[in-house]
């Protein structure tokens, strides 16, 4: 019974591969069906109706055919939902937007419909996009919350966060916060202005989270956090190839953006 | 299918390593193959072999070609103070069809991916900046530039091949490297002594513009910005072109006319 279906839904681009001469392949996360690949025919031609839409980490609304006999749906139709035009115009913008694709791309299972990380991932994007000031918040930000709709809530208690003296543990198994002197399950030593702004990160909404001001080392200490805490639970699906990269770019966003 | 010959099936095995081939059209391929007269396949093999053996890279600009350097870098007619930079060989041919471009060129061999693990040290952008001012990267730690100079052979004809299980290696590995180029090479340090003695050449040889075509796309944007704050100390100035191309489609598929465009109405990255 493999029946037609026209699917039309929000998505958030993922990833594109060139194909054979002037197609490509693209992994799309798609409000209605979750991860999905479908085939651009003609993605690349200048005058290809796709036009921009198919870039990553583009917002747009996709039309395809769906049957489920194929492992690649044709895409027949996409247009923006909205054009992120300043995500595309910085280096740290580009790699920020890319890591969180990647991200999203990793822990996705293929099919899975999953509205509320669909909404996350959009509403993470829309900002990236729209301001400059201390968008790297978004990344800690959106692992947090992504770790928390696929289970694995951290469990960070007020308290045991006041309880931090100069330094303090991370759980990574639980993901909470503890006094130095606790025995947590595979604990990591952390200093405690980290372990606040993890905190943050963990319990704030968006625009609480994107108010925190952290120093360099801080901000180098808590992406560690959380990177060790999400490979504890998520391991090899973390990925690392644009983490990687963007280490090499580090150098010149870093010293152009401070002049 | 399997076919009941081994080496039919082995010429399959071969043909599916070819990017786009899976494994009808190879199939297809031998089959065609099969069916030739022994002297054109021969013709073809004879093909496959001499890219391999005679073709090398240009040492100063990197497209593939017959001798090194490349005709166009040797040809006294074409302008050395403009650098038109292209991902691959196959860019610069689009453009010189054009007949519009009288600059020289120079071929990244990609395009920064992060997705892919491809970046700024898998590609060969600090020749560029080494063209630009020869002592880029050179005060700091001579083993880099041994490094990146070593393999133009092994890398040099499998192009598009960093590819992400390399690249991670070389990331790795590069990291070091990487730390030690571009803060070196400040203007400053420049200008201190180097500048009177090698003034006629620099003079002559003196990049005045670097014109970026990369492609429309998220690659080629971050490739561009990368390029243009790496050679922001320097004094040249940085153009793109392709604002008027469409997002996402490849300069290869360009028709002359629109490349022609693109390439007069370049703009600042
Ligand atoms: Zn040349």
């Amino acid at each position: 019974m493999a029946q037609r279906e026209i699917i039309r839904t929000d998505a958030i681009v993922l990833r594109n591969l060139n194909y054979g001469e002037t197609s490509q392949i693209v992994t799309l996360f798609t409000r209605k069906r979750g991860k999905i690949a479908v085939m651009a025919k003609g993605a690349r031609k200048t005058k290809s109706a796709f036009g921009s839409t198919l870039q990553p980490m583009s917002y747009t609304e996709v039309v395809f055919y769906y049957k489920p006999t194929r492992t690649l749906q044709i895409l027949s139709e996409s247009s923006h939902v909205v054009a992120f035009h300043d995500l595309q115009r910085s280096l740290t913008k580009i790699t920020l937007g890319l890591r969180i694709v990647e991200l999203v791309a990793a822990l996705m299972e293929d099919e899975d419909p999953q509205p509320a990380v669909f909404r996350l991932t959009a509403r993470v994007l829309r900002h990236l996009d729209a301001r400059s000031r201390r968008a790297a918040n978004l990344w800690p930000f959106m692992q947090m919350r992504l770790a928390s709709l696929l289970g694995v809530a951290p469990a960070v208690r007020r308290d045991n966060v006041e309880a931090v003296g100069s330094e303090g543990l991370l759980s990574l198994a639980d993901g909470g916060v503890y006094p130095a002197d606790a025995t947590p399950e595979s604990a990591r030593t952390a200093s405690r202005a980290a372990l606040r702004a993890y905190a943050v990160f963990v319990r704030a909404d968006l625009s609480t989270a994107l108010r925190m001001r952290l120093s360099d080392d801080v901000r180098a200490e808590v992406e560690d956090l959380v990177e060790a805490f999400m490979r504890y639970h998520f391991e090899d699906a973390y990925p690392d190839r644009t983490r990687q990269v963007a280490a090499q770019l580090r150098i010149q966003a870093a010293a152009s953006e401070s002049t | 299918m399997q076919f009941t010959s081994e080496s039919v099936e082995a010429l399959v095995e071969q043909f599916t390593k070819l990017p786009t081939i899976g494994r009808k059209t190879a199939q297809r391929l031998a089959n065609y193959i099969l069916k030739m007269d022994e002297e054109a396949v021969e013709k073809i093999a004879e093909a496959l072999l001499a890219v391999k053996r005679k073709v090398q890279r240009c040492s100063t600009c990197h497209v593939v070609a017959d001798r090194d350097p490349c005709p166009i870098c040797s040809d006294s007619k074409r302008d050395p103070s403009t650098i038109c930079v292209v991902e691959e060989s196959s860019d610069l041919l689009a453009i010189e069809r054009t007949g519009e471009y009288r600059g020289r060129y120079h071929v990244l061999g990609g395009v920064i991916s992060p997705l892919d693990g491809v970046g700024p040290d898998d590609l060969r952008i600090r020749e560029l900046a080494r063209r630009i001012d020869p002592d880029f990267a050179s005060d700091g730690d001579p083993p880099p530039l041994d490094a990146v100079d070593a393999d133009p052979d092994g890398e040099g004809l499998s192009g598009g091949s960093p590819s992400g299980a390399s690249a991670t290696t070389a990331g790795a590995a590069g990291d070091p490297g990487a730390d030690a180029s571009p803060k070196d090479a400040s203007p400053e340090e420049r200008s201190n002594g180097a500048d009177a003695s090698s003034s006629e050449d620099a003079d002559e040889g003196r990049v005045n513009e670097v014109i970026l075509a990369v492609n429309p796309n998220v690659e080629g944007d971050t490739t561009a910005y990368y390029i243009s704050q790496l050679l922001e100390p320097f004094d040249v100035s940085v153009t793109r072109i392709a604002r008027g191309l469409p997002i996402g489609g490849d300069l290869e598929y360009a028709d002359e006319a629109t490349l022609s465009r693109a390439l007069e109405g370049r703009g600042d990255v």
